[in-house]
């Protein structure tokens, strides 16, 4: 009776109107004062409200009528997480304000990050580690991972970096690299840059490297440094204006020495020198200065970082030096005690000196909590240190420090008070955080967040653990319910089956049959005592689902399963047929009546799925023989309509001649898969005149009906519906991978663009048709996942599309026992456990969602063009990876025959993925030369023509497997173009324009958008290349192209009501500019529209000002549009050799597979436009108007 | 005198990852000048008989009927068709290498590409070799279990090789021979293979005469289907390169002139040719 109130409340909380809320539970607890359900909701809408006593009472109260209601036990665990979290603030010196959840972000975690998140937990903040390569443990011997972080996240990608911060308070990226902090910006949640290093201070010639520290101190909300040196660099370099605040690298307070060792010195009487931390190359190449130490009789302790076997095999040549194995912070302090003196050496010899100056090291502080007096190379941080604090000197040479400075050192033992020179991460992290504080005063959403609540507790930041544990419960509850199952067709079958005995069913019995079905189905099941059937398609697809996640776990279960469900289908087709066929078990009054066991396309597909992919597992070819049947009953028994150049259409059954486009779909996309495999010609041309039914009846927005149109008139209302749409979308990408077809790809890619649209809303929400809402159907839930996993190999990001459908379908229609509802509506699920319409297509959703999960994750998976193994028909990567892969190749082929890589090889690959370009010379307006439009450099095959010539085009054209500058995928483009078409669209209307021309339109994609906005205007494209506009004139039938060159321009048509010239004009040499804009003029109608654009640069680009004189001299200028990519190029030709070198670092031997999938998820972010945007502000606000890349302008013909 | 077994083997298949990125599209295995053929033609003109390991999961990109031409064409030139594993081409999840692969998976895997090769050529496959050396103890125990005799994945100090099994010598383990892939430690620390791409004639000789004088009496003398070429493209173009060939048929006349070496297929050795 409350049912319309708790919806109402849900609502409420949802929204986050916890006030009306907890209004709205006591309204009901007035009526029930034991309503269980009620005094929960109360409990935490009053929790929610800081009212935490009270939630308290009330949860008390509720606990004591229901104490084994899970909502009580839940609700107990959420307010005893928060009491816990309570508990801990009081351990820590309080936090100065609002606890905070942070999120610590670092490539593998270092000694810095680990002593502040001590530090901060201490306070009662909560601190989780995103980590992408090494976790604490793992990075350093003896450290402990939950002692120092509340929780640990592996990141995956950049975006699942974006995803997890929106459930923090503040991101503290600790630097370096400065990669993580840049991919962060993005994100939503305020961002610390901690800078370790200010890495544009070492002797690195980088450009890249610099610009990445730029974005990062420019971008970031706050910034914190080691030293105040640092700090000072940082502002003079790059001026930013965000808050900042030095912590240098203090002792954290847990690793204080608690055992204090008496002197070896007194013991054997030499003198015992300490050195802890980093050996290497460059300045921290310490032999010569070592072995000169020990030289004079001292002895010196080392304690690195990580032990290295050849260093302890150098200095095992002295007695006198001690390599000792790593050990944990507070053992080496403890284990310092012992000595005399600690040592900061720098090998300045080896250069980097300007950034030495700017630090002071970790152990500088650490010597000191031991007890002893510092000796540091002589530069100016430790110089200014010394002066003001007497507890050190600086040596110039090591001569100076045994003969000169050691007496006065070891005089310092005698006298310094060293209690007093121990500073803690702990006394000085206020600054920290106040310097948080200060961020989120400027974070509008915190404000908000903290006027209603004191303390947020923790979201439960979503991990992929929980869909493992939802589907852990599902299998467990499908593989002990068997193979019989409820189908919502049911209840028709009851009908149909008392009209079939000759009796006649009052409509009003009918009406309640059908409406008990719909809200209470088990219900009606039960009291018309309806058996459990026994479906074929079911078991098909349960085959396939188990065949697959054998794959994927493993599980010898799986495998079993599926090979007994393909044992009982095998023997028990569709009788009365010499092929393997199967229908449903029950009579389907469709157009006509479709008697039980009458064979079906969609059945026999969905079987021979099962089939198809036990096979890919056993390679068992019993399996593929009974594919190869299946195929034949599809040629043989169903009937075919061949309609000439529109196609063939199959039938639904054998009985019927249905035109219906996703059984033909499934008929074409199986005759092409198991035709591929066995080499059948007629199959595989059968598969091909399938789609061209489909394209022939394709809707302009993408769109295919369920019927054809010869039989619209059974389903007048044109519906289309998420599932047979999914059906279609996987149909059309199967019969692309295998048969390559270019016109495939085309419709589906317009499908998609509707499903799209209209599919999956944000959430992952599965609408069941466009704009459709509550209720869900468990069958288009399952789609969404199933769909998109299956693209997510050919393009990651429809990997997030699944994964938000999935935990969607997790969250709102499993039931507690596992299986899934049929339908949600906004307060209720209908709970009917169909193993057909639900359980089954789930099954199938996780085992592909799986599958791509493992796939994407794989080492060559990421790289992977398409799924399937990359089969030869199937769609290229579209340019993305193709040349760091060429290079891994080439290495790894190196590698193979055991020689090393040529340095010309090695070269080659730097200048092909790092620097020079076709444009080298042309520089642009800031930073560097390096900066040119990224497709020069990521994209564009070699050409030795000369640049802009008819030959260099073609060139492009021909050698490129796609679009040479990347027009259809690469953020940098499409932005352009979506600028473009606002500037258009705000001034000039669509329905004005009769014909319009695009110069230079390379391979249409901005073509056919002019086409789309003009609607019926004759559109005609032009370009210099003639390979571009025969691959043009296959594309797109409504417009027309031909070969044309400006500045002649010679044409098949005189005049143009728009004419569009985007980036062209630095094409055309400098004395020939006049006579290609006298000829844009000429045609172009009087108050017609030109839209033309530039790159900003020198020649044979403009400047923003030459470009507008020049433009207005013959035009009116209307609107202008500027973007600010200059940053976000640079970032995109360096992130290929950026992460490449990353990458080469982590060999697969290494367990690099976490770096390649995060180099993976870089290349995907060149085609993200929210980065790009992000990029472009950035780039504006901290350049201003040099950071200009390029202008756009409208401008119109008077007179 | 210590004898020496050189086996001659030779990886039959195209380059993968430029096939896996479709950066050619036709099928290199063929040419009278660099291909299968004029391996075959050099190695019958030495008088020697080899082991080819074809990677006959290429059927997925090439079709079936490519596949069997071309293990009966070297059938028929009188050399063991022997089984290379690269299992990609037939795995949705895009999975490299076959220790990545459970034991019932590498067991049908295995037992799949023998039945092809019998098939095609009449003869069943007993020795194998896993592409990019990626096998595993499971490989072991599914070649055990598919009738396999040996092995030749181990490849000392390569990252996929999952068990290190042995460096030069053979051994046996899991009921199968394992031949490892011959190999040394340059001057220059890098692991060299005994391969036609890697060492010199000169090389070669050494290498087996070092093995004879410290009573290894086993070499594999390897190298790829694509050995005798000049790779453009980042491997993804072909030019003849009769260097090569010179190199080969020079390299297999010294090692049959070298006393106490005898030059030929794995199967010959392990008393297998007949299978």
């Amino acid at each position: 009776m409350f049912d319309k109130m708790f919806a109402q409340a849900r609502m409420e909380e949802k929204t986050g109107r916890w006030g009306r809320a907890e209004s709205t539970y006591r309204t009901i607890l007035a009526s029930d004062p034991k309503n269980i359900a009620a005094l929960v909701g109360l409990a935490i809408a009053l929790d929610a409200q800081g009212n935490s006593k009270d939630a308290k009472v009330v949860l008390k109260k509720a606990n004591k009528l229901a104490p084994d209601d899970m909502d009580v036990i839940r609700a107990k665990q959420t307010l005893a997480a928060e009491q816990s979290a309570e508990v801990r603030q009081q351990l820590g010196k309080k936090a100065s304000g609002p606890l905070l959840n942070i999120l610590y972000v670092q490539n593998s975690p270092c000694i810095r990050n680990y002593k502040q998140a001590l530090a901060m937990r201490g306070r009662g903040h909560k601190v989780t580690l995103g980590f992408t390569d090494n976790s604490l443990s793992q990075q350093y011997l003896g450290m402990n991972d939950e002692a120092t972080y509340d929780d640990m996240i592996r990141i995956l990608s950049h975006k699942h970096l974006w995803e997890i911060s929106q459930g923090y308070d503040i991101v503290h990226c600790h630097n370096e690299p400065d990669e993580l902090t840049v991919a962060a910006l993005v994100g939503q949640c305020p961002i610390i840059h901690d800078t370790h290093d200010l890495i544009s201070l070492r002797d690195i010639n980088d450009p890249a490297v610099k610009s990445w520290e730029g974005i990062a101190q420019r971008g970031a909300d706050g910034r914190l440094y080691t030293t105040p040196y640092q700090l000072n660099e940082a502002e003079n370099m790059y001026a930013p204006e965000s808050p900042s605040a030095v912590l240098y690298n203090y002792v954290s307070k847990g690793d204080l020495p608690s055992v204090y060792h008496g002197k070896l010195s007194q013991e054997d009487g030499n003198i015992h020198i300490v050195y802890e931390g980093g050996l290497g190359q460059n300045h921290r190449d310490f032999n010569e200065i070592f072995f000169e130490i020990a030289s004079y009789g001292a002895h010196l302790h080392i304690f690195p970082s990580r032990y290295n076997s050849k260093a302890a095999e150098i200095f095992a040549e002295s007695s006198n030096i001690h390599y000792n194995y790593p050990k944990s912070p507070k053992e080496i302090m403890e284990e310092m005690t012992k000595f005399d003196i600690g040592i900061i050496p720098w090998n300045l010899e080896k250069g980097n000196k300007r950034f030495l100056d700017s630090t002071v090291a970790n152990k500088l502080f650490e010597y000191l909590a031991s007890g002893l007096p510092v000796a540091a190379s002589n530069i100016r941080s430790y110089n200014d240190y010394f002066s003001k604090n007497q507890v050190g000197c600086v040596f110039d040479s090591v001569k100076e420090l045994m003969t000169e400075k050691l007496p006065l050192l070891l005089e310092m033992t005698k006298t310094i008070d060293f209690s007093e020179q121990v500073y803690t991460v702990e006394d000085n992290i206020e600054r920290v955080e106040q310097l948080y504080y200060r961020v989120l005063d400027q974070s509008d959403s915190f404000k908000k967040r903290e006027s209603h609540k004191q303390y947020a507790p923790v979201e439960n930041v979503s991990t992929q653990d929980d869909i493992l544990e939802s589907f852990d419960r599902f299998q467990d509850w499908l593989l002990s319910y068997g193979w019989d199952g409820y189908d919502p067709y049911d209840a028709q079958d009851l009908v149909y089956q008392f009209e079939k005995s000759g009796k006649k069913l009052p409509k009003e019995e009918e009406k309640a049959i059908m409406d008990l079905n719909t809200i209470n189905p088990m219900l009606l099941r039960e009291k018309m005592k309806i058996p459990k059937k026994r479906i074929a398609k079911g078991l098909g697809l349960l085959m396939g689902s188990w065949a697959v996640l054998y794959q994927v776990f493993g599980k010898e279960q799986y495998l079993e399963e599926a090979k007994r469900l393909a044992d009982w289908l095998l023997a028990k087709p569709s009788p009365g047929y010499d092929e393997l066929c199967w229908g449903y078990p029950f009579d389907w009054q469709s157009v006509i009546l479709i008697p039980k066991n009458t064979p079906s396309a969609v059945v026999s597909t969905a079987v021979g799925d099962g089939l198809w992919q036990l096979f890919q597992v056993t390679r068992d070819e019993r399996y593929l023989d009974a594919c190869a049947s299946i195929c034949r009953f599809i040629c043989k028994h169903l009937n075919r309509d061949d309609m000439g150049e529109k196609g063939v259409c199959f039938s639904y059954t054998p009985i019927d001649d249905y035109h219906v486009h996703n059984a033909n779909l499934f008929c074409g996309e199986f005759l092409a898969r198991v035709g591929r495999e066995l080499e059948n010609e007629e199959w595989l041309k059968l598969a091909e005149r399938v789609v061209d039914y489909a394209i022939s009846e394709q809707n302009p927005d993408g769109s295919i009906y369920y019927w054809g149109r010869v039989q619209r008139h059974f389903s007048p209302n044109k519906k289309v519906d998420h599932y047979h749409t999914g059906f279609e979308l996987r149909c059309l990408t199967g019969l692309y991978q295998h048969l390559g077809l270019e016109k495939i790809l085309r419709c589906r890619d317009l499908y998609l663009n509707f499903y799209r649209k209209n599919f999956v809303l944000k959430g992952g929400f599965p609408n069941l048709a466009p704009a459709s809402g509550f209720p869900v159907d468990i069958h288009a839930a399952a789609e969404a996942v199933l769909l998109n996993s299956t693209l997510s190999v050919e393009n990651q990001r429809e990997f997030i599309v699944a994964e938000h459908a999935l935990r969607w379908t997790v969250d709102n229609m499993q039931t507690a026992e596992g299986w899934f509802g049929y339908k949600l509506y906004p307060d209720m699920l209908v709970e009917a456990p169909y193993l057909r319409w639900g359980q089954a297509w789930m099954l199938r959703a996780y085992s592909e969602y799986f599958a791509a999960r493992q796939t994407l994750s794989g080492s060559w998976g990421v790289y992977a063009p398409q799924g399937q193994g990359g089969r030869k028909a199937g769609p290229d990567a579209r340019g993305r990876g193709a040349q760091k892969a060429q290079r891994d190749e080439l290495y790894a082929q190196y590698r193979e025959i055991g020689e090393t890589v040529p340095e010309n090889v090695v070269q080659s690959f730097a200048k092909e993925l790092g620097g020079s370009s076709a444009y080298q010379g042309h520089s642009t307006q800031i930073l560097d030369d390096s900066m040119t439009d990224g497709a020069h450099q990521i994209l564009m095959p070699s050409s030795n023509a000369e640049y802009g010539s008819v030959q260099w085009a073609e060139d492009m054209f021909e050698n490129a497997e796609s679009d040479p500058w990347g027009h259809d995928w690469r953020a940098s483009q499409q932005v352009r173009y979506d600028v473009a078409m606002d500037l258009l669209s705000r001034n000039v209307a669509s329905g004005g324009v009769k014909d319009f021309i695009d110069v230079g339109c390379a391979l249409g994609h901005f073509t056919s958008r002019l086409a789309d906005y003009f609607g019926d205007a004759r559109g005609l494209g032009v370009d210099i290349s003639a390979e571009a506009v025969k691959k043009c004139n296959k594309m797109y039938v409504s417009i027309d192209f031909e070969v044309a060159k400006l500045p002649e321009l010679e044409l098949s048509k005189s005049q143009f009501d728009f004419v569009n010239a985007l980036e062209v004009l630095c094409y055309v040499d400098e004395q020939s500019i006049s006579v290609a804009l006298e000829r844009l003029r000429s045609i172009l109608r009087p108050g017609g529209y030109l839209l033309v654009s530039s790159y900003l640069g020198k020649a044979p680009f403009y400047l923003a000002d030459v470009f507008k004189k020049i433009i207005s001299k013959r035009f009116t200028i209307i609107d202008e549009e500027m973007r600010h990519h200059n940053l976000y190029t640079q970032y995109e030709s360096a992130v290929r050799s950026i992460l490449d070198e990353l990458s080469k670092e982590q060999s697969y031997a290494l367990g690099g597979e976490a770096m390649k999938q995060f180099v993976g998820s870089g290349m995907n972010l060149l085609s993200d436009k929210s980065f790009l945007h992000k990029a472009n502000d950035v780039a504006r606000v901290s350049f201003g108007e040099k950071a200009a890349s390029h202008i756009i302008l409208l401008v119109r013909r008077d007179g | 005198m210590s004898k020496v077994d050189v086996c001659v083997t030779i990886d039959t298949e195209n380059p993968q990852t430029p096939l896996f990125e479709k950066r050619f599209s036709d099928n290199r295995l063929y040419s009278d000048d660099w291909g299968i053929e004029k391996i075959c033609t050099v190695l019958n003109n030495a008088g020697v008989r080899a082991s080819f390991f074809l990677n006959v999961y290429e059927y997925t990109v090439w079709g079936r009927s490519e596949l069997t031409s071309i293990a009966k064409l070297i059938h028929d030139f009188g050399h063991d068709v022997e089984l290379h594993t690269h299992p990609i081409w037939i795995d949705r999840l895009c999975r490299e290498n076959m220790f990545q692969f459970s034991l019932e998976e590498q067991r049908n895997i295995i037992r799949w590409g023998a039945d092809f090769i019998e098939k095609a050529t009449g003869r069943r496959p007993r020795i194998h070799r896993a592409g990019a050396y990626g096998y595993n103890l499971d490989t072991l125990r599914a070649l055990s279990e598919c009738g396999f005799v040996a092995d030749s994945s181990n490849y000392y100090g390569h990252p996929f090789s999952r068990c290190m099994l042995t460096r030069n010598c053979p051994v046996e383990s899991h009921g199968i021979m394992e031949l490892p892939v011959s190999m040394t430690t340059g001057v220059d620390g890098n692991i060299r293979k005994c391969d036609l791409d890697v060492m010199t004639e000169d090389e070669v000789n050494q290498f087996v005469l070092n093995a004879r004088d410290n009573g290894i009496g086993y070499v594999n003398y390897m190298f790829h289907s694509y050995s005798l070429t000049k790779t453009l493209d980042k491997f993804a173009s072909f030019q003849p390169a009769p260097e090569k060939v010179v190199r080969l048929e020079a390299t297999l006349k010294r090692l049959q002139e070298i006393e106490g070496v005898t030059v030929g297929s794995m199967a010959m050795f392990m008393g297998e040719e007949n299978c």
